[in-house]
């Protein structure tokens, strides 16, 4: 043994020497195991149900990711006037507009509870603009009974038939309290926000991703917010980043948020998934960027134009506004899907970087990882196709970050047969181009 | 042999996502866990606070284990990488508190000599030290588990001890930064 050895072997000794405290490690043990468990169950909760959104309407991202609180001091103020709301500022705190409109008693107070044995829900409040509207919520699960999970909204009129619209919507468990929930959804009607009485339905599954509805609450309320124009601007520009065309057409200001008409060219080399930090800017500097926790774009399926949402600068008096923005989400038309074959469970396809890793496949859930960049909480699927080209759709999915960068998503297949193998194109992936532009608007 | 297949087996389970079989998996390894992060941290505390910490690492990672035979390796480097974050963020704020608290461990001045000379290893170096010589984890093993050739670990190893003999024969003590000064200081003033 040399030297080095010696002291090395004496250096072990020394630390086996330490009395180990038995019972604080096993509580140590105890606790870690337990935290562990506990953020499992809310990272789970966190789902995105893909049954909600109609086959012509859908949201790149939907997820609420609860941080520390700040508002600034006059939003605060606001809210602290207006009953209901405390619990729900933690889903509009990162959404400068819906602050705004309430700074700006842009904000109805309804405060309305229904009930059922198991859960009880308050619809707080609502913002309108000039087609669609925002309600707030709270719901108080009795804790007698197995959770009620909420899987959307209905909009009925007074004689309860159902007013054409689509929704999304964000909830929050609340950190301490896990029988408390908030809520809030974005109904878009297809025509103005009627001022007639209507009827919002809280339907509730027995769990997550199931479709089928045990239970409904029904709050009837009525509009009385002044009805507000949108302000619109036509653009009509196309932008060149990195040899890819973005046609931008026109910016609608409304009170819940700013829509930003865009329009990919065709002939682009690059699939473009969408903008990293599309914002608007005005004369002083004050910057509106996208809207985080709800839906941050909509399209049609017959139509190439996507509207990107931004948050809303309605009540702020500006002398000039820009649109700018400097990076994109996007990569080779020809890489961006993935093949996988889910009896192998082996991928066969994915882009150059292989971010995609450790296929898993356990009856009909599937789990894949993918690396991606800080910040990056991208769901990269949606439909997708087997070998026959039949679409196919999830029938639920869920996505958690992990450590080192790694993003879990998880997807149920669908209960249909289908031929391997099965190909993902891909809507989102840590995959970037650059450059600078600043359009004038006002 | 058969103990061990049953730890291969918890291992398996638990990656399986079976949770009692997770705990009973950290359970096992939880003095190695404790001893690695005393070594690292130096206090009783901290420790604590690290195996509490790792074991909630380890359980959103545990699906993330291919291989459940090396399952100790992978928990006791997921807690040296945990301690390695926790010194680099102290070392933002305190300079060096360590050398006090070592007081009382051992009269002989070996194991903080052997301690300070690692603390001048490379963070990758001084792992490989911790897992041969105080886990005694197998060369090849750490090869597998780190997907590096053994004889790359071998001659890693062989250089990393060679480097702590001239930590002990104070040959470089012209590069010592101020940390390597105080263990004078200590010896002088014992």
């Amino acid at each position: 043994m040399t030297e080095e050895e010696r002291k090395l072997k004496k250096w072990k000794e020394e630390i086996e020497k330490r009395e180990v405290p038995a019972e604080r490690l096993d509580n140590a043990i105890q606790i870690g195991f337990e935290t562990a468990k506990r953020n499992r169950e809310n990272k789970k909760r966190r789902f995105i149900n893909r049954g909600l959104w109609s086959s012509a309407i859908a949201a790149i991202l939907m997820l609420t990711f609860v941080t520390s609180i700040r508002v600034s001091p006059a939003f605060a103020n606001a809210v602290s006037s207006i009953p209901g709301l405390s619990g729900i500022v933690e889903l509009i705190q990162d959404n400068k507009g819906i602050q705004m409109a309430i700074e700006n008693e842009h904000y109805q107070i309804i405060g309305t509870t229904g009930e059922t044995e198991t859960v009880k829900v308050t619809l707080e409040g609502i913002i309108t603009d000039e087609s669609s509207m925002i309600a707030f919520s709270t719901f108080e699960y009795n804790k007698k009974h197995p959770y009620r999970y909420l899987t959307g909204y209905r909009i009925l009129d007074s004689n309860r038939k159902e007013i054409a619209n689509d929704h999304s919507f964000g909830t929050s468990w609340n950190q301490k309290n896990d029988l408390l929930l908030t809520s809030t959804t974005e109904i878009r009607f297809v025509s103005p926000v009627p001022t007639e009485e209507m009827i919002l339905e809280y339907r509730f599954a027995d769990d997550i991703g199931d479709d089928q509805v045990i239970e409904t609450i029904q709050i009837p309320f009525k509009v009385d917010l002044k009805p507000v124009k949108r302000e619109q601007y036509a653009v009509n520009k196309t932008f060149v980043v990195e040899g890819q065309k973005i046609h931008i057409h026109s910016i609608t200001i409304g009170p819940i948020k700013t829509a930003v008409e865009v329009e990919y060219d065709p002939e682009n080399t690059k699939k473009i998934f969408g903008f990293e930090d599309l914002r608007i800017v005005d004369e002083k500097g004050e910057i509106w960027s996208a809207i985080k926790n709800g839906s941050s774009a909509s399209w049609s399926e017959d139509s190439p134009v996507i509207s990107y949402f931004l948050q809303s600068n309605y009540f702020r008096d500006t002398q000039h506004l820009y649109l700018q923005f400097n990076k994109l989400m996007a990569m080779d038309k020809d890489e961006a899907e993935l093949i996988i074959d889910t009896e192998t469970q082996k991928i066969l396809k994915q882009p150059r970087d292989e971010r995609f890793n450790n296929l898993k496949i356990t009856g009909s859930h599937l789990e894949i990882e993918l690396k991606g960049g800080k910040g990056y909480y991208h769901d990269p699927f949606s439909t997708f196709y087997d070998v026959e080209g039949k679409a196919l759709s999830q029938k639920s999915g869920s996505f958690y970050p992990g450590a080192d960068d790694i993003n879990y998503f998880g997807l149920e297949l669908p209960d249909v047969e289908f031929k391997n193998p099965l190909n993902f194109p891909l809507h989102a992936y840590p995959s970037y181009i650059k450059g600078d532009v600043k359009i004038k608007i006002k | 042999m058969a103990e061990q297949e049953t730890d291969q087996e918890i291992a398996r389970r638990a990656i399986h996502g079976d949770d009692e079989a997770f705990l009973q998996l950290i359970t096992l390894n939880k003095e190695a866990l404790f001893r690695t992060a005393l070594a690292y941290l130096k206090n009783e505390d901290d420790a604590l606070d690290a195996v509490q910490e790792v074991t909630m690492r380890a359980f959103e990672k545990i699906k993330t284990l291919r291989m459940p035979e090396y399952a100790k390796t992978w928990l006791i480097r997921i807690m040296m990488n945990h301690c390695n974050d926790v010194l680099q963020k102290k070392k933002r704020y305190v300079f060096d508190e360590g050398i006090g608290e070592l007081k009382g461990i051992s009269d002989d001045f070996t194991y903080m000599e052997v301690e300070e000379a690692l603390s001048h290893l490379s963070e990758k170096d001084r792992q490989l030290v911790h897992l041969k010589y105080l886990h005694d984890i197998k060369i090849k093993d750490i090869a597998d588990m780190t997907s590096t050739p053994e004889g790359t670990v071998k001659t890693r190893l062989y250089k990393a001890v060679k480097s702590l003999r001239s930590f002990f024969d104070g040959k470089e003590e012209g590069q010592l930064d101020g940390r390597g000064k105080k263990i004078e200081e200590v010896e002088r003033g014992n």
